[in-house]
């Protein structure tokens, strides 16, 4: 029944994976945070493949949280495939990662992100950066209708 | 070897009748050389295209319209190629025709005179002279093309490494960042969730832990600034200096008061250069214009335009420590830093990139300064 909405970490970065969700609890983000290390399984999480097909563990998620340098399939691949899918045309992909390579912004927005961020230098940063996050993708944005559909 | 084709050793030759014509073809032939006739001083010119050896005309045949086709034909010869031309005189008395024909080559043509009548054996020997000379001509192509080949394939060669170098130094650079990050982050952590248990010199080692960490990732970050200047593509643009200034000031507190004066000296006269590398630019010059700062002075910064030629130069002045003469040209270079300034936060590669990024844009950089009075830093680029 919670209408908490889904956030989808994919960082293969283990350390990354602790600071951000250091930074959200810092931040005070209730939502749940799931979590995959490579780009196929990002894939997989998104298309509901093998084990996660359990929509009730695995929501589909409002937002993903997208690092470019991934092992199996690179970010951008990732973002490319999700904007090739009707479904998830709409969903809210942030680009999170420490390339601040012209090529690397230009194309993921070629690619439909919604948004390109570089990961702070320090943890203080992070949150600052986090807290920015919580405030305009989770409290003042609208999503898509689109979203809300395919949670069934 | 040579290189020269078939064609390229013919004598085409131009007399005023068919039948002088024929005679000097013959006795080209017989000699063992190729000749061909030409009807006219154009055929002659468009026979050439397709290769020549050596050229001979009679002087009677030097006249009319098609002249100045034939004489910019021998002008715009390929830089390798200097055709000989044998022209057939009158002989006996220097003629007024004879002259012409010998001024309308001018003083560096590459001419022989023949008179009239010449023995075969003179013809030939001349000949032999003119097409020996031409063949060293075709050595000279020869070896141009092999140059260039040599110089083409090293060129691609060097940029190719240089590439891999730009690739390599970017993902070093980048790997550095990632456990570099791990260490910043869990030595912060560190400090804000077991600081309290640590006494004094505890926490002095962890904060000197956390300002290494953040020095180093600085360093990493501008070395990849700076890499990225140097590689891609980037586009120029008029851009409104006057705005970029004015946005640059308002993004950094450190611009404004109290704790530093920017004064623009408006109007700012607007360039052409790449709205992100110009910006990197000012940004670092006025980071550097407060920076640099005996502890007690506010940095009183004035910003203005000159027009010098086609070019704009924009000035930085500052009211800091200045930099020593001796060390002005070396301040543009990676990881240079005027000896003094060690006591201020730096990484040495802020004015690198400004360098870089200028070059990349087609200006130039430089500064003017004397110690202790402050500096004046400025790039010149093309104005809009």
């Amino acid at each position: 029944m919670s209408h908490r909405k889904t956030i989808l970490l994919v960082e293969d970065n283990g350390d990354d994976v602790f600071f951000m969700k250091r930074a959200m609890k810092s931040a005070e983000i209730q939502n749940p945070i799931q979590v995959v290390t490579d780009g196929q399984e990002a894939i997989d999480y998104l298309e509901g493949n093998g084990k996660f097909s359990d929509r009730l563990e695995f929501p589909v998620p409002h937002v993903v949280l997208l690092d470019l340098k991934l092992p199996h399939r690179e970010g951008h691949e990732v973002l490319q495939w999700a904007r090739q899918q009707p479904s998830l045309k709409t969903l809210v992909i942030i680009i999170l990662t420490t390339s601040r390579e012209r090529s690397d912004i230009e194309l993921a927005y070629q690619f439909g992100a919604n948004a390109y961020l570089v990961k702070p230098p320090g943890a203080p940063q992070l949150v600052e950066m986090v807290k920015a996050l919580k405030e305009f993708w989770l409290v003042q944005n609208e999503f898509a209708p689109v979203a809300s559909v395919a949670k069934s | 070897m040579s290189g020269a084709t078939a064609n390229e050793e013919r004598v085409l030759v131009r007399a005023p009748t068919g039948g002088d014509s024929l005679n000097a073809a013959a006795l080209i032939e017989r000699a063992g050389f190729k000749a061909e006739i030409c009807e006219s001083l154009l055929q002659m010119c468009d026979a050439a295209k397709g290769g020549v050896g050596a050229l001979l005309v009679s002087e009677e045949a030097l006249f009319g319209a098609s002249l100045p086709g034939f004489m910019e034909m021998l002008k715009t010869q390929p830089s390798w190629s200097d055709v000989p031309i044998i022209v057939v005189t009158s002989g006996g008395e220097t003629t007024q025709a004879s002259l012409r024909a010998f001024n309308a080559f001018g003083p560096s043509g590459n001419i022989m005179l023949v008179e009239r009548p010449f023995r075969a054996i003179t013809l030939v020997s001349t000949l032999q002279v003119a097409l020996r000379a031409r063949r060293r001509q075709y050595q000279v192509r020869e070896l141009m093309n092999n140059l260039e080949n040599r110089v083409a394939e090293r060129t691609a060669r060097l940029e190719e490494t240089v590439s891999e170098l730009e690739a390599f130094s970017y993902s070093v650079s980048h790997d550095l960042r990632a456990p570099l990050r791990a260490m910043q982050g869990y030595s912060h952590f560190l400090m804000e969730d077991y600081g309290n248990r640590l006494d004094e010199t505890g926490r002095d080692f962890l904060t000197r832990i956390i300002n290494s960490g953040n020095r180093l990732d600085r360093l990493v970050q501008d070395i990849l600034t700076y890499s990225r200047f140097t590689r891609g593509e980037i586009e120029i643009h008029p851009i409104n200096l006057e705005k970029l200034v004015e946005e640059i000031v308002q993004h950094y507190p450190s611009l404004q008061p109290p704790q530093a004066e920017i004064k623009v000296q408006t109007p700012l006269v607007p360039v052409l250069g790449h709205d992100g590398s110009l910006t990197q630019c000012v940004s670092n010059l006025l980071s550097n214009a407060v920076k640099f700062m005996p502890p007690d002075r506010i940095p009183r910064i004035k910003v203005w335009t000159d027009n010098i030629g086609p070019e704009v130069r924009v000035w930085f002045h500052d009211n800091g420590i200045g930099i020593d003469p001796a060390h002005q040209n070396r301040i543009f270079k990676m990881f240079e830093r005027a000896p003094h300034q060690a006591t201020y936060d730096g990484t040495g590669i802020g004015l690198a990139i400004v360098h870089k990024a200028v070059e990349r844009m087609g200006g130039k950089v430089g500064v003017d300064s004397v110690p202790g009075k402050g500096s004046k830093f400025w790039i010149q680029l093309p104005k809009a």
